[in-house]
């Protein structure tokens, strides 16, 4: 028996034993042994351990390794609790509380003789800073002096075991929390607004000496009322009771501030501290002020007057819980109790305002806005309008969707304009009545996609996307102005693109740009080059390059129309015609068009204007992707020296000229040019970038490549495992940056002789390389052709032939017989069947090569037929191909 | 559309985590050691964060450090339940990595060159102060149970370092939560006496 299937029969007998009793389980264990005494003994051994208490692992232990690392990183242990008789000239009577850093203590002092709370510092994580701010802010409550705010007599240190710990002595408060205050005393509405005005006193008098709380909860709320006064009270106790507010910023010294290093921590006591938390202290900003108390009292206002919290976080992981009150609106009061009345949850709202900005001021403001109330005069809070819950939607959206929302906010706001100016030359005998009802329409409708946006009673979140699903639904038919519907659905599809939504999207532009075709007669209005642009952009997206293309070639021929002439659009839109044009391999036009921008740039902005220098640099792509390297090389010696000039040097836009010079030169086999390049290139992008960038790790490749063609290849083989690790620690073996310098260490290997690695890399990069670019991309055609080298240098010249014709083949059927690859693929297959002795064969690929190589490339094929017609022994072919290298 | 780099395009570094969690939701376990790397340093950064850097009245419970770390690394958009649950998992990892990292780093500088020496290490008192816990042992307990059991090991794993639940770990390992507590109970156990016979 394995030790697998006995750790499953011990398992299975423990499971069962587990749940019977002591007496039952000799039992059990007596029939199910059957005489195994081994197995018996683990078996019984186990269950001890099960029941012993003070085992190693306990169930305490869950989430311990985090606990276990903050204490790790922090450097200490908790200390133990012990707790002293005496602290300076206090007497510990009992502890009432405790926290992550310290203890609260019920204490007596002798003279004046008086009860105190006593609050020590006692922790292993009291760093100098933090007893640093202990003393200011003991300083700072020193000078509070309300009825309502617990006070401080004192602030010291004293000796605890072994060390020195500072304490703070403050009043004793005989009260019960706010909230347990009101529901015994049954409070009505009135009376609970007036106590709460009370407390906004107290915080109020904090605030103006420059105290913020920043934990209000009802536990720190204290009422002394009629029903819990044992002793006659200063100020007049009324049957509403006086409360007092404990624990001001010291508070957070022995409570929640540093709980992180406490492993007393129960995730039902951090929420509770987290409901009445403000959005600003839950993101963890550190500008934090006066409003964030404000915003706590109107979570307790909320909770006193409709018996829960406007969030429910029972139960949600911290990082939910969080997010709710970070990214949600709290709902309104009165949708909780209706009887309220709207003023009062006016006032609710604007203390629960998630943007500070939006909130009182203080929390004096927000005790006299309800004392207004209660005055029966009118308050100051007002509801927040249609357009400024917009904004609030806006904002709450954009950390989902980042900047889609806000995107969406500024072509909504813009609409309601458009529509009326449009509505204008549409109707101009009643222009205003009309221009008012269709404005009321979209604001209509406006406000329903907003009504969808509000997060239903679960609290649950509405992204953009399904607003924008609700609209597009909505939309049909609405209006009676179709225009106003064709703007809408163009607004709902551009920010379908912003959140990747190609398909979507297109639906609603193209009904839009149908909508205007059928409905406005001028074919010149400006609204059609928009929309042929859009749509452009979906299809390009979705991959259909022959609708992006007829859409761009719609917008180009009307932008060449305009008059004046928008030169920058028109060499903008252009570029994108011809881009597309290159994708899908009609060179020719594409390279009309480049030369056209080209022509129009330099009777325009100028051949020095960016966009100009861009242009060049994109038929200097083109050029390289027809195999003309020479005029590639020529356009990026002009981009470059162009953007040196006017960008810099090291600008990323000159580097990438340059890199791409260096690769056209590789590609054309001036490799001592190349080599130059790209050891610039190299050079300036470790510094600015680093060694690691991707873009770096490329450089690289294509520098060991050269350095390999230049005979140099230890050096080129050190280069390469050397970003080849970089790039597989930093990217991972699937990114594309490790494929390319997998391909590149496959000619390095073959260069110093290592066949059989150099077989193992290209085999793995090629079957990679195909899974994650998929089968056309030019890497895989590169790793294809490293393949088909590696076998047949590895003594598999079969099988690299049977690669090399499948290469060839799959090139012409895709790009046409005249593509460069084909020509690559006819120089392998040539490479192939000299290995074979094929040399007729290897001298017809060659050929063949030589017929669809352009003048730069010619040298490289006649070499090679040089060298096999000296194999064939044919000497005079040999020398008329030698001539043609020379006199090339 | 405008300018393009001739040579390949480099990776989207940011959304790095989100892709893996991708892969890995897909069945792609290769993705896990990928991962693993991100998560290390993202958690060692902001557990080093919490105590030099401290916000006022943060605070932390047993997994808000990996949940933190989660949404620095993860999209908000990105970061459904789903993701979160197969990132927790990876982050136990880690986080196990990380501690084991730490103390057998302070196991070498404890014995001071003099080598083979036994020295107590980073001890955990449980929250009502009558055990202690020493990682290495857990750790080489661990590493025994995964020989005989990958899934119990996982599940205290799981439990011990990102601090799931029952329910949360039944959800990552796709199993019923009734499983979970019974693998539990006998993992438990299990690791208790292989840590008590290394100790004898």
């Amino acid at each position: 028996m394995t030790s697998v299937d006995r750790h499953k029969q011990v398992k299975q007998l423990f499971d069962e034993a587990c749940d019977l009793s002591i007496e039952e389980r000799r039992q059990f264990l007596d029939r199910r042994c059957d005489g195994d005494d081994s197995l018996r003994q683990e078996v019984e051994s186990l269950l001890a351990f099960e029941d012993e208490e003070n085992a190693a692992l306990s169930t305490s232990h869950r989430g311990a390794g985090p606990r276990l690392l903050a204490e790790e990183l922090a450097g200490g242990e908790p200390s133990p609790d012990e707790h002293p008789k005496e602290i300076g000239s206090y007497k510990i009577r009992g502890v009432l509380g405790r926290g992550g850093m310290g203890i609260v203590y019920d204490a007596q002092q002798e003279n004046p003789r008086r009860r105190v709370a006593l609050k020590v510092i006692r922790s292993a994580f009291a760093t100098e800073e933090l007893l640093k701010r202990f003393w200011h802010e003991a300083q700072l409550l020193g000078q509070l002096d309300h009825p309502g705010i617990a006070s401080i007599h004192e602030a010291g240190s004293a000796p605890i075991g072994d060390r020195t710990w500072p304490f703070i002595a403050m009043e004793l408060v005989d009260g019960v929390p706010i909230d347990r205050h009101v529901r015994d005393l049954g409070l009505g509405t009135r009376e609970t607004l007036e106590l709460v005005a009370r407390v906004c006193d107290a915080v109020e008098h904090a605030h103006q000496k420059g105290v913020v709380h920043r934990d209000l909860k009802p536990g720190n709320i204290l009422v002394r009322g009629e029903a819990t006064s044992t002793q006659q009270s200063t100020s007049s106790p009324d049957s509403i009771g006086e409360p007092k507010v404990l624990d001001f910023g010291v508070a957070r010294i022995t409570d929640s501030d540093l709980q992180v290093t406490t492993v007393h921590t129960h995730a039902g006591q951090i929420v509770g501290t987290l409901s009445y938390m403000s959005p600003e202290q839950v993101a963890g900003r550190r500008d934090i002020d006066a409003r964030c108390d404000v915003y706590s009292l109107g979570i307790l206002l909320f909770e006193l007057l409709s018996g829960s919290r406007p969030y429910d976080l029972s139960g949600k992981p911290m990082a939910e819980a969080a997010r709710i009150i970070t990214d949600t609106d709290p709902p309104s009061l009165v949708s909780r109790t209706p009887a309220i009345g709207s003023d009062v949850s006016t006032i609710v709202s604007k203390a629960l305002e998630r943007d500070p900005d939006r909130r009182y001021v203080s929390a004096g403001e927000l005790g006299a806005d309800l004392r207004r109330y209660l005055a029966d005069e009118p308050i100051l809070a007002r509801p927040a309008s249609t357009i400024y819950q917009f904004k609030k939607f806006a904002r709450r959206n954009h950390v989902l969707v980042g900047g889609v929302a806000a995107t969406l906010l500024s072509l909504t706001a813009g609409l309601v304009a458009t529509t009326l100016a449009l509505v204008n030359a549409q109707a101009e005998r009643d222009a205003k009545a009309v221009a008012l009802e269709q404005s009321n329409t979209v604001t209509e409708f406006l406000s329903d996609m907003l009504g969808a946006a509000n997060p239903s009673e679960q609290g649950r979140e509405v992204t953009v996307r399904e607003v924008l699903d609700q609209a597009a639904l909505d939309i049909e038919g609405r209006f009676e102005n179709r225009l106003v519907e064709a703007e809408l659905r163009k607004v709902i599809g551009y920010t379908y693109t912003t959140l990747s939504e190609y398909a979507k999207a297109d639906t609603q532009i193209t009904a839009a740009v149908a909508l205007w075709d059928e409905l406005v007669e001028n074919r010149r209005d400006p609204w059609f080059f928009d929309g042929y642009q859009l749509i452009g952009q979906v299809a390009y997206f979705q991959g259909d390059y022959e609708r992006a293309l007829e859409s761009f070639t719609k917008a180009y021929d009307f932008v060449r129309l305009e008059d004046p002439p928008d030169h920058m659009a028109a060499i903008m839109t252009g570029s994108n015609v011809a881009f597309l044009n290159m994708q899908l391999g009609h060179y020719d036009v594409a390279r009309e068009i480049f030369q056209q921008g080209l022509e129009a740039a330099r009777q325009s902005v100028g051949e020095d204007d960016p966009l100009a220098i861009d242009v060049k640099g994109n038929l200097a792509m083109l050029e390289t992707r027809m195999g003309r390297y020479g005029e590639a090389i020529a356009l990026y010696e002009d981009a470059i020296e162009r953007s040196e000039r006017v960008r810099g040097p090291e600008d990323p836009q000159t580097i990438l000229f340059r890199s791409n010079l260096g690769t056209a030169l590789l590609r054309d086999h001036r490799n001592e040019q190349g080599r130059e390049q790209l050891s610039r290139v190299y050079e300036i992008q470790q510094r600015v970038l680093g060694p690691d960038h991707s873009q770096t790790m490329i450089t690289l490749g294509n520098l060991a490549r050269v350095l390999g063609r230049l005979g140099e290849e230890r050096e080129a083989l050190r280069l390469v495992e050397e970003g080849l690790t970089l790039s597989m620690n930093k990217y991972g073996e699937e990114n594309p940056s490790t494929i390319y310098l997998q391909s590149t260490l496959v000619k390095a290997l073959l260069g110093v002789g290592e066949t059989g690695r150099a077989l193992d890399v290209a085999r793995k990069a090629l079957k990679t390389s195909r899974v994650v670019l998929g089968e056309d991309a030019d890497p895989v055609a590169t790793a294809w052709e490293d393949y088909i080298l590696a076998l047949t240098a590895h003594g598999d010249p079969e099988a690299g032939l049977r690669e090399a014709q499948e290469f060839t083949t799959s090139a012409t059927e895709t790009y046409g017989p005249r593509h460069d690859r084909v020509r690559r693929g006819r120089i392998r297959l040539s490479e192939v069947y000299e290995e074979l002795d094929r040399d007729e064969d290897a001298e017809r690929e060659l050929l063949a090569a030589y017929e669809l190589s352009d003048s730069l490339q010619t040298k490289e094929v006649a070499e090679k037929l040089v060298s096999i017609y000296e194999q064939m022994g044919r000497t005079e072919d040999a020398e008329r191909w030698r001539a043609s290298t020379v006199s090339r | 559309m405008a300018a393009a780099n001739e040579p390949l395009q480099g990776p989207q570094e940011s959304n790095e985590a989100t892709r893996l969690l991708l892969r890995i939701r897909e069945g792609d376990v290769a993705a896990v050691d990928q991962l693993l790397p991100l998560v290390y340093e993202q958690l060692r950064r902001i557990a080093g964060g919490y105590f030099r850097d401290q916000p006022a009245d943060h605070t932390l419970q047993p997994t808000a450090l990996v949940h933190e770390v989660f949404l620095k690394m993860i999209h908000r958009s990105e970061a459904s339940w789903n993701n979160r649950n197969h990132f927790l998992a990876v982050a136990a990892q880690a986080m196990r990595q990380i501690l084991t990292d730490h103390a057998r780093g302070k196991r070498r500088d404890k014995r001071g060159g003099k080598g083979g020496e036994r020295v107590p290490l980073e001890r955990l008192a449980t929250p009502s102060g009558e055990s202690e816990l020493d990682i290495l042992q857990l750790e080489n307990a661990l590493n025994q149970l995964a020989e005989v059991d990958s899934r119990q090991a996982k599940i205290i794993e799981l439990w011990f370092f990102a601090g799931l639940t029952a329910e949360e770990t039944a959800s990552v390992l796709d199993v019923s939560d009734r499983t979970i507590r019974r693998e539990w109970r006998h993992a438990r156990a299990w690791l208790n006496q292989a840590m008590s016979s290394e100790q004898a």
